[in-house]
């Protein structure tokens, strides 16, 4: 029999084998070839892309297009995903009630209690009472000693609020101590002649008083009705290096929720209804609980509402349907934080607000491979034909893979949605594609971060972190240390970067290397494990059991995922880890693998 | 000559003028918590930036002249920064210094 070969034309990646049955049918594997996939998959324009990875096969195999007796192409899964966030919780400062930045030299410690003032009125006030004193643009030797004079004068000064960045050169030149905050940008907002409280905490350390509620109401001599109203600011405060409250009529912080709409998980025979502020839990259980779901839409005219339609919409120009056609096969809902800026904010301040994360897959109508596999065989002169499932020709190629046996598990986790396939001795085949993969990592990577990059979240997804120590030398978050020979640019001193290569990406937002970590392995564990957890449940349901889990695709090949997976899934007694295709190809080729495996007609059985 | 160690040690500003890019660096210095020693003294930004740092314990020296600063720090022969002295970029520099020893990113 003539060499053959299995091509598989996935949304990036266009892969070849080649194979030869002797007359005994006993398979010999040839060559390899991949290129990138020319135009939208399941489209005329993947020839191009086609032929690319063929030549690239032959190439591989010491052989040449006339050799080849027979091409197959497997039934591409027609099946896209999107994702995005809703937030769902927003914070208000009303009336510049409360300052709650971060300011990186603070001066003085300990708490101040005045009634806010400019120090340009003080001294023309009553002596008995004590200031807080706002100073906007002045210099800071002028404003050290207008206050030494004022309290010469017998003024009582608690405490100082400076607009610029001055706080440590004004209290170096002080009589007597005071604590003083400083980058109060917005100080003009800030409400005079109110009985105010100023709190810097000491080194090391984050404030106690002004974050504490009771101490509020010591300070502000408040009931417990007005000290239950003043919690969300002492909430905000809890953590930070210094604060500010003013004490206004209506003035305090907000915490709104934003009520974001409802969900209707529609089957044939009924509806059910989940509240998005409920959480992601609530979705995901309500989910749990529908048998098989036909669609997803959003309440009208509401934020979740207009999420869906316009995932709908994007996805319906992806696949060339009208959005009305286009119906949610699943989802998947994750709790999100997201930075947001205070509304009302005076110094920047950032509150983290809660949101949902969505990610959706569509079902589109079956791909024309009929016509792709005519195009190809008439550019290539050899016959071509459609063949096999595309997750269950994934599954019998990672069976090749050393150490596997069936039953077998496949799940190939993609950019835009997981996709588990089962596959055992007795000929039961179960496949299903769920919402949420690689992309939605990222995009959680990019909200929770506030990177408002999606490049800079990927390279973060795929890359450990370091931080540049010197300019000569980096420390890895493993701890290991890399000198450079060649001094670093100074804008990378003292950053986060992420080493691509030979690229240093800085990191320029304020986030510490822990945050860094710990959200990129929650957004991975968030999103897969979690589907994981789904497919192996939706098994269970159909009475089959998995023991051997086989990882494919782009997420597979990520540097800490496999791990994590393994670590949770070895307690539940199952095998899991990245596919080695043909003992050598690690995650890839599975499905131009499977392709060549596969006999005539669509029964997997005789590939066994 | 480098200052003996059982001194505080110090950033060292070489300046031509004492003016107000000269106030602004020390401004910036004091700011982040880091000490400089100051000597007033002829030449160009780059020689006197030099010299600053081979005087300083920290290996960190500034150069100031009439049109420009520049941030000189052990290890680097050329400046790690120069910048033409506008109204108010003296803070920058004199901030940057102490954020390098501090090890922090430069604004």
């Amino acid at each position: 029999m003539k060499p053959y070969a299995g091509v598989d034309i996935g949304n990036s990646t266009t892969e070849v084998a080649i194979g030869m049955k002797d007359a005994s049918g006993q398979l010999t594997f040839l060559g390899v070839g991949s290129a990138k996939t020319t135009g939208t998959k399941g489209t005329i324009s993947n020839v191009t892309g086609v032929v690319t990875a063929l030549e690239k096969a032959l190439e591989d195999a010491s052989l040449t297009r006339s050799d080849l007796g027979l091409i197959h192409i497997n039934q591409a899964a027609p099946v896209i995903g999107d994702s995005a966030m809703e937030t769902i919780t927003e914070t208000l400062i009303t009336e510049s009630t409360m300052v709650g930045h971060n300011p990186d030299t603070p001066a003085g410690e300990g708490v101040g209690i005045g009634i806010t003032i400019d120090i340009l009125d003080i001294n023309r006030s009553d002596k008995t009472l004590s200031y807080l004193a706002l100073v906007e643009d002045m210099d800071y030797e002028e404003v050290a000693r207008r206050i030494n004079e004022l309290i010469q004068a017998g003024y009582k000064i608690s405490g100082v609020v400076l607009q610029k960045d001055d706080a440590v050169l004004v209290h170096n030149r002080l009589e007597t101590s005071c604590p003083i905050i400083d980058e109060v940008y917005g100080i003009h907002k800030i409400p005079r002649h109110r009985l105010g409280a100023i709190e810097v905490a000491t080194l090391g350390k984050s404030i106690q008083t002004l974050s504490n509620p009771y101490d509020i109401a010591t300070i502000f001599k408040l009931d417990s009705s007005e000290t239950k109203r003043v919690l969300p600011i002492a909430k905000s405060l809890v953590g930070n290096r210094s604060a500010l409250i003013v004490r206004t009529k209506g003035g305090e912080v907000i915490e709104k929720s934003i009520p974001a709409g409802k969900i209707y998980l529609i089957e044939e025979e009924k509806s059910h209804l989940v509240d998005v502020d409920e959480g992601a839990n609530k979705i995901m259980e309500a989910l749990k609980g529908t048998k098989s779901l036909q669609d997803v839409k959003g309440e009208k005219d509401t934020n979740i509402g207009i999420m869906l339609d316009s995932m709908k919409e994007h996805l319906g120009r992806l696949t060339n349907k009208e959005m009305d056609h286009i119906r949610v096969n699943d989802l998947l809902a994750v709790d999100s934080l997201r930075p947001i800026k205070i509304q009302g904010g005076i110094a920047g301040e950032i509150a983290m607000e809660k949101a949902v994360s969505l990610a959706a897959m569509v079902k589109a109508k079956g791909l024309p491979m009929l016509q792709l596999a005519s195009a190809i065989e008439s550019k290539l002169g050899i016959t071509t034909r459609v063949i096999g499932v595309e997750a269950i020709m994934a599954a019998v190629g990672a069976l090749t893979t050393p150490g596997t046996a069936l039953p077998l598990t496949l799940c190939d986790m993609g950019g835009g949605s997981t996709d588990f396939a089962y596959i055992d001795h007795n000929g039961h085949v179960f496949t299903k594609h769920l919402a949420g993969a690689g992309n939605m990592v990222t995009m959680l990577i990019n909200m929770e971060l506030g990177l408002e990059d999606f490049y800079l979240a990927e390279k973060i997804k795929k890359l450990p972190v370091a931080k540049v120590e010197s300019l000569f030398h980096i420390r890895m978050e493993s701890g290991q240390v890399t000198y450079v020979k060649d001094p670093l640019p100074p804008t990378l001193y003292g950053r986060l970067v992420i080493i691509d290569g030979t690229d240093y990406i800085p990191i320029h937002h304020n986030v510490t290397m822990e945050k860094v970590i710990t959200l990129r392995k929650e957004a991975k564990k968030r999103v897969f494990l979690s589907n994981i957890n789904r497919g192996l449940h939706m098994l269970e349901q159909e009475g089959l059991s998995c023991s051997t889990m086989v990882l494919v695709g782009g997420s597979a090949l990520d540097f800490e995922l496999p791990g994590m997976l393994l670590d949770h899934l070895s307690r539940k007694g199952i095998t899991v880890g990245r596919g080695n295709i043909q003992g050598k190809y690690g995650p890839r080729k599975a499905v131009a693998t499977g392709l060549l495996l596969m006999q005539e007609g669509n029964s997997y059985e005789g590939a066994l | 000559m480098k200052e003996p160690y059982n001194e505080r040690p110090t950033i060292c500003i070489l300046y031509r003028d004492d003016g107000i890019s000269l106030r602004q660096v020390k401004a910036g210095i004091e700011e982040e918590g880091l000490f400089y020693t100051l000597q007033q003294e002829q030449g160009d930004c780059v020689s006197l930036g030099l010299k600053a740092r081979k005087s300083s314990a920290l290996g960190v020296g500034i150069g100031i002249d009439a049109m420009s600063l520049t941030l000189f720090v052990d290890g680097l022969e050329k400046p790690l920064l120069t910048m033409r002295l506008t109204s108010s970029n003296g803070r920058q520099i004199g901030s940057n210094a102490a954020r390098y020893i501090k090890g922090l990113p430069l604004k």
